[in-house]
């Protein structure tokens, strides 16, 4: 498998991860209408599809090539510590909600809200909520991303160790995980009640999906991605589920939908990754990678830049992202959230987090400045920034 | 003097608009009360002149003066719009019961209650608990199942639109998988989330709020009136609906 770690970074992965945080943000954002663009609405996958795959994807080539050079013990490390790393922005997030949740809460006193007024119920028990949050058992809203990526890198270095032993048969290892998952229901405990929002069972079939890709899969299926079969079977797919997808916004298209139709393919689930959806992104995927080729000339437009260095960014990025979210939800609700402050509110944010990224890779260039081993050049990652 | 003239004018507006009929700000688009999905149990029941009805719900289907609430308010408004029939309406409160919770009350309540018509207003407490979206929708499908089997007519009743709590909590996701159930089950479904959604998008109520400002009590008397329009709709769909 030496021979499949191609050399150079694939900027489309930067490009397309930066997207995907944009999006991100805009879908937390809600009653927006801007988020009326995002892909959620015209398919079954959305932005968080594509942000775990391109996850699993860098994930796999940065510590694919490190495992190589230098065994699983030390690969296996520094796969931990990035695990540890996101642990700790996620930590950081949760303590950022609570405060804000603490501040809106104080001064709400609506009786016909009474029942809704409970969101803050967990204030009343500090001392089980803030155990609970360490422990990714209580988690609130948009902030489920992160432990799932925590949960997925704990259980990378195995992973990693047998897809590149293996590829076909790790990959199948992980889809066995997966159907065995969702057939008995298996899933992590959410507090008080529930289970995780993106199971990790299941979701971590797509993680190693793209780390498979990212190993050299990719490759295997370049000869699918450009035969007219798929194309055609894929347009048609890709154009089902926009329909689908759009009958659940819009009464008057469902009802043109027959109903066993609907009741094959409804309910989509997220929290389960459903087959459908699955199917959906790699799909997606791979005609996006079929009429976007990594040499394409326009990918080095400065248009793209601002994606490509968010990308590059990426776990930064999407922290600043979801402190952007609870920063927006509260000019919305402490301002006005008219429509063109939704629009204003959506478009500051994503200048906001490409100037974010700007400034960090300012910071690494100070760095790279500074004399430093050699040791440290080979650790830099060659595509998608850090994973 | 042009604030005090303007202050003067928009008195007299109000006056004039709180002399008008009651009606009016309870008025949402038509296709937010949907009369399409039949009642059987309603039908023949307002057709033997009793109909009973029992409601049941979380701690938002009740305020502290019960009588104001919109269960009580469907009674008053059915009694004035279906004249000879005795409404029998009761209300069971479980303040933070979640789908399932209430589901298990349902075979003593059909014994007890022997209702034509379930009222169940459901979701809050299952998302206020962080409940999973798929865990709720299999409660919510099979407490609508046991309701049917046991001879009752069902509308589900969503979650509130609340704007300033819903951006914590994935409320919309919860709301729509009620939407799904009760298209696959094929009963009425009194779209709470999408009306209040609708009076704050016009302007009707100011649900940002976050203070007492006595608009409560009007919210839950219009909820009662499109309770009764959504009931006497589908239940005699050629009906005109008086309540809009």
């Amino acid at each position: 498998m030496t021979t499949a770690v191609s050399a150079g970074r694939d900027i489309r992965l930067d490009v397309f991860r930066g997207i995907a945080l944009w999006l991100i943000y805009l879908d937390h954002i809600p009653y927006n209408i801007v988020n009326w663009i995002t892909i959620r609405n015209y398919g079954f996958s959305d932005a968080a599809d594509l942000f775990v795959f391109i996850s699993g994807y860098t994930a796999a080539f940065v510590y694919g090539r490190s495992m190589r050079e230098r065994g699983a013990i030390a690969a296996g490390a520094r796969i931990l510590r990035r695990a540890w790393q996101i642990y700790v922005a996620h930590v950081f997030l949760f303590v950022i909600y609570l405060a804000e949740i603490a501040y809106v809460g104080q001064k709400f006193d609506n009786p016909l809200f009474a029942e809704e007024f409970n969101v803050f119920g967990f204030l009343r028990h500090p001392d089980v909520t803030l155990v609970q949050g360490l422990l990714l058992k209580f988690k609130p809203v948009n902030m489920d991303v992160l432990p799932l990526y925590i949960v997925l890198m704990l259980a990378f270095p195995p992973m990693l160790w047998a897809l590149l032993r293996s590829p076909n048969v790790a990959l199948l290892g992980s889809a066995v995980v997966y159907v065995v998952a969702r057939h008995f229901g298996w899933n992590l405990p959410g507090y008080p009640l529930g289970k995780w929002y993106f199971n990790p069972f299941a979701w971590q079939l797509l993680f190693v999906f793209g780390a498979w890709c990212g190993l050299g899969g990719a490759k295997q299926l370049a000869g699918v991605i450009r035969s007219r079969t798929f194309l055609v079977l894929a347009l048609a797919y890709l154009l089902f589920a926009m329909i689908m997808t759009l009958a659940g916004h819009f009464p008057r298209l469902a009802q043109l939908i027959p109903p066993f139709i609907d009741r094959a393919v409804n309910p989509v689930s997220k929290t389960n990754l459903d087959p459908l959806r699955f199917l959906h992104f790699i799909i997606l995927a791979g005609v996006v990678v079929r009429f976007v080729p990594r040499d394409w000339p326009a990918l080095r437009q400065p248009v793209f830049r601002p994606a490509e260095i968010c990308g590059q960014h990426s776990l930064e990025i999407f922290c600043f992202g979801i402190f952007l979210s609870f920063a927006a939800h509260f000019v919305l609700v402490q301002i006005t959230n008219r429509a063109w402050m939704q629009i204003v509110i959506s478009l500051a944010g994503i200048v906001l987090m490409v100037m974010m990224a700007w400034m960090l890779s300012w910071y690494k260039q100070l760095d790279g400045r500074a004399p430093k081993p050699v040791v440290a050049a080979t650790e830099r990652p060659l595509a998608g920034g850090t994973a | 003097m042009r604030m005090l003239v303007a202050l003067l004018a928009s008195v007299l507006l109000l006056c004039a608009t709180a002399h008008a009929e009651d009606i009016g700000e309870c008025a949402v688009s038509e296709e937010l009360i949907p009369t399409d999905r039949p009642l059987p149990h309603v039908v023949e029941a307002i057709a033997a002149k009793r109909l009973s009805i029992a409601v049941i719900g979380t701690a938002s289907s009740t305020l502290r003066a019960p009588e104001n609430a919109y269960p009580a308010q469907l009674a008053a408004e059915l009694k004035r719009r279906l004249p000879g029939v005795a409404i029998e309406l009761k209300t069971h409160i479980e303040p933070s019961g979640t789908t399932a919770e209430m589901a298990e009350t349902f075979p003593k309540l059909l014994a007890e209650d022997k209702p034509a018509l379930v009222v169940w207003q459901t979701g809050t407490a299952d998302l206020m608990l962080g409940n999973d979206a798929d865990s709720f929708r299999d409660s919510l499908e099979k407490g609508i199942a046991a309701l049917q089997a046991g001879g009752a007519d069902v509308i589900v009743v969503n979650l509130q639109y609340s704007p300033r709590t819903d951006p914590m909590t994935d409320a919309a996701g919860f709301a729509n998988v009620m939407r799904m159930v009760a298209e696959d089950r094929a009963v009425p479904l009194f779209d709470r989330m999408g009306i209040m959604k609708y009076w704050n998008d016009e302007g009707t109520f100011d649900f940002y709020s976050t203070t007492n400002d006595g608009t409560t009590n009007r919210v839950h008397a219009c909820f009662g009136r499109l309770l009764a329009d959504l009931l006497i709709g589908s239940a005699k769909p050629g009906e005109a609906k008086a309540g809009r």
